[in-house]
């Protein structure tokens, strides 16, 4: 009786094969990008695929641990690290976009002028006025530190609010304080009515987003082949329509990574292709 | 406003992702609640009637654990529900079953902690009736339950408010996967995340009706105090 109850329990909660759980960056999720590449994952190839969408920097720890196949990420120095430690199996850079500084309308400190994105964040940072963080180890936050660094200069802390939070929340806090933010053009696209924030900065190849999958030799042994047909698909085969069609509201915001550009290695950009 | 608005519409456009999520809440969080009675209320029970230092010990580690924060027993039992981690084999992480092994860790504490305090309340006139009768231990039980029953009724009601309303341990456990582990309260701070705070707020709408239904229905059926 009780055999026969955890049976039918078991059943009712277990997993169904096949399955093929993946991490993916919140910017790819909250777009609303993987609402239309999960389903036609799953169509074309009878795939039951759950994914979880976290921070950059939570999904290299799911793969490191094993608990995810494949990684959909956007932060070529962690990228680096993880293939440093002979952890990755595969690696492709499939698609890009931009990143973007936005902030008031007025811009304040005049980050508009400048001649470079370094020289934006540098001119935020030393007008004093409010900048908000991520400060959530995610993509955004890691090329947010990279900005300062090249700047060298970064916001007095009276004057830098970390929200830990995703890029919605944060764009919010942004324009409630009238800060200054680093966001992904996607969700700034996405929210731009809700927000009293324009785009400050924007043309510089030091702000190009770039997305890579890659499979870790951590991965479940059962999932590895699905790991690949996902990779596969969305690097090289159907999954590209997909990218290139999906739009919000009529703007693109995802871009095809140009064929014959060297798509192995974290650190090579599409600087130099048209800016889209 | 609009958010009442977003909700009717929510609930009567037949939105079947709505309904699974619902269902996937109610489902995790119902049988964790079982799961915590069936433990829990022999446990309350045992240490009602237990004499010695052990019990005492035993009684406050029990009422100490219902404060235990829902984020933390989510992290320990990830980290041993991780591949990497003792459990690791069992393959559990991100299923529903994970989210109701974290719930049940919730609820179980309350459900003996309130059932020891309802027992350990009975008049002592109940005790004697009972043990005067002459009958066996599993009737004796029977009979204390029964005269307890408004307390351990108003303890599982808020044992499963805990569960059905938590968000810590059912996001690190359940992974917030859609149409496997998605629960009302996972899907309101995703929506929220994603910066869709009309359909968050829906969402929420729908958990609170359901909160407050439930509290409702059973306390006019089994609290209400006598007229």
């Amino acid at each position: 009786m009780f055999a026969l109850a955890a049976a039918v329990f078991g059943a009712a909660c277990g997993p169904r094969p096949p399955r093929l759980r993946i991490a993916t960056t919140t910017s790819v999720d909250s777009s609303g990008l993987l609402d239309t590449l999960v389903p036609g994952f799953e169509q074309e190839h009878g795939v039951n695929l759950q994914v979880l969408a976290v921070g950059s920097g939570q999904a290299f720890q799911l793969g490191r641990r094993g608990d995810v196949a494949l990684l959909v990420t956007h932060e070529p120095a962690g990228e680096r690290a993880l293939i440093s430690d002979g952890l990755v199996r595969y690696y492709r850079k499939f698609m890009f976009n931009r990143f973007v500084i936005a902030g008031p309308p007025e811009d304040p400190a005049a980050a508009r002028g400048a001649a470079s994105a370094s020289e934006a964040m540098s001119r935020i940072a030393r007008s004093g006025r409010l900048f908000v963080s991520r400060g959530d180890d995610s993509g955004t936050h890691a090329r947010e530190r990279q900005l300062w660094a090249m700047a060298g200069v970064s916001p007095q802390p009276a004057h830098l609010i970390e929200t830990g939070q995703g890029m919605a929340p944060t764009l919010r806090v942004a324009s409630q304080r009238v800060a200054y933010v680093l966001t992904d053009e996607a969700t700034l696209a996405r929210l731009a009515d809700a927000v009293q924030l324009r785009v400050i900065y924007d043309n510089d190849p030091a702000l190009l987003n770039t997305y890579a999958v890659m499979i870790l030799t951590t991965a479940p042994a059962r999932t590895s082949e699905l790991a690949d047909r996902f990779a596969r698909w969305i690097a090289e085969g159907g999954g590209r329509q997909h990218i290139d069609a999906f739009r919000i509201g009529t703007r693109q915001v995802f871009f095809l990574w140009p064929a014959g550009l060297d798509a192995a290695s974290p650190e090579s950009t599409p600087a130099g292709v048209r800016a889209p | 406003m609009s958010a009442f608005v977003d909700a009717l519409r929510l609930i009567v456009s037949g939105d079947t992702e709505v309904w699974k999520i619902t269902a996937v809440s109610l489902f995790v969080s119902g049988a964790a609640l079982a799961f915590a009675t069936i433990a829990g209320v022999p446990l309350g029970y045992a240490l009602a009637h237990a004499r010695g230092r052990a019990a005492r010990a035993a009684s406050s580690i029990v009422h100490t654990l219902t404060a235990l924060p829902t984020v933390v027993v989510g992290l320990v039992l990830y980290f041993m529900l991780s591949a990497t981690g003792p459990l690791g084999w069992m393959d559990l992480l991100y299923t529903r079953l994970a989210m109701i092994v974290g719930q049940t860790v919730l609820a179980l504490p309350i459900v003996a902690a309130l059932t020891l305090v309802a027992i350990q309340r009975l008049p002592p006139a109940a005790f004697e009736t009972a043990s005067t009768l002459g009958l066996g231990r599993l009737t004796r039980l029977a009979v204390l339950l029964r005269e307890g029953r408004t307390a351990i009724v108003s303890a599982l009601l808020l044992a499963f408010a805990r569960v059905f309303t938590e968000l810590g341990a059912a996001v690190i456990l359940g992974g917030n996967i859609r149409g496997e582990t998605r629960t009302l309260t996972t899907v309101i701070a995703l929506e929220h995340t994603r910066g869709d705070d009309a359909r968050a707020m829906a969402l929420g709408l729908i958990l609170v009706v359901i909160a407050l239904a439930v509290n409702a229905g059973v306390h006019s059926r089994w609290l209400r105090r006598p007229s």
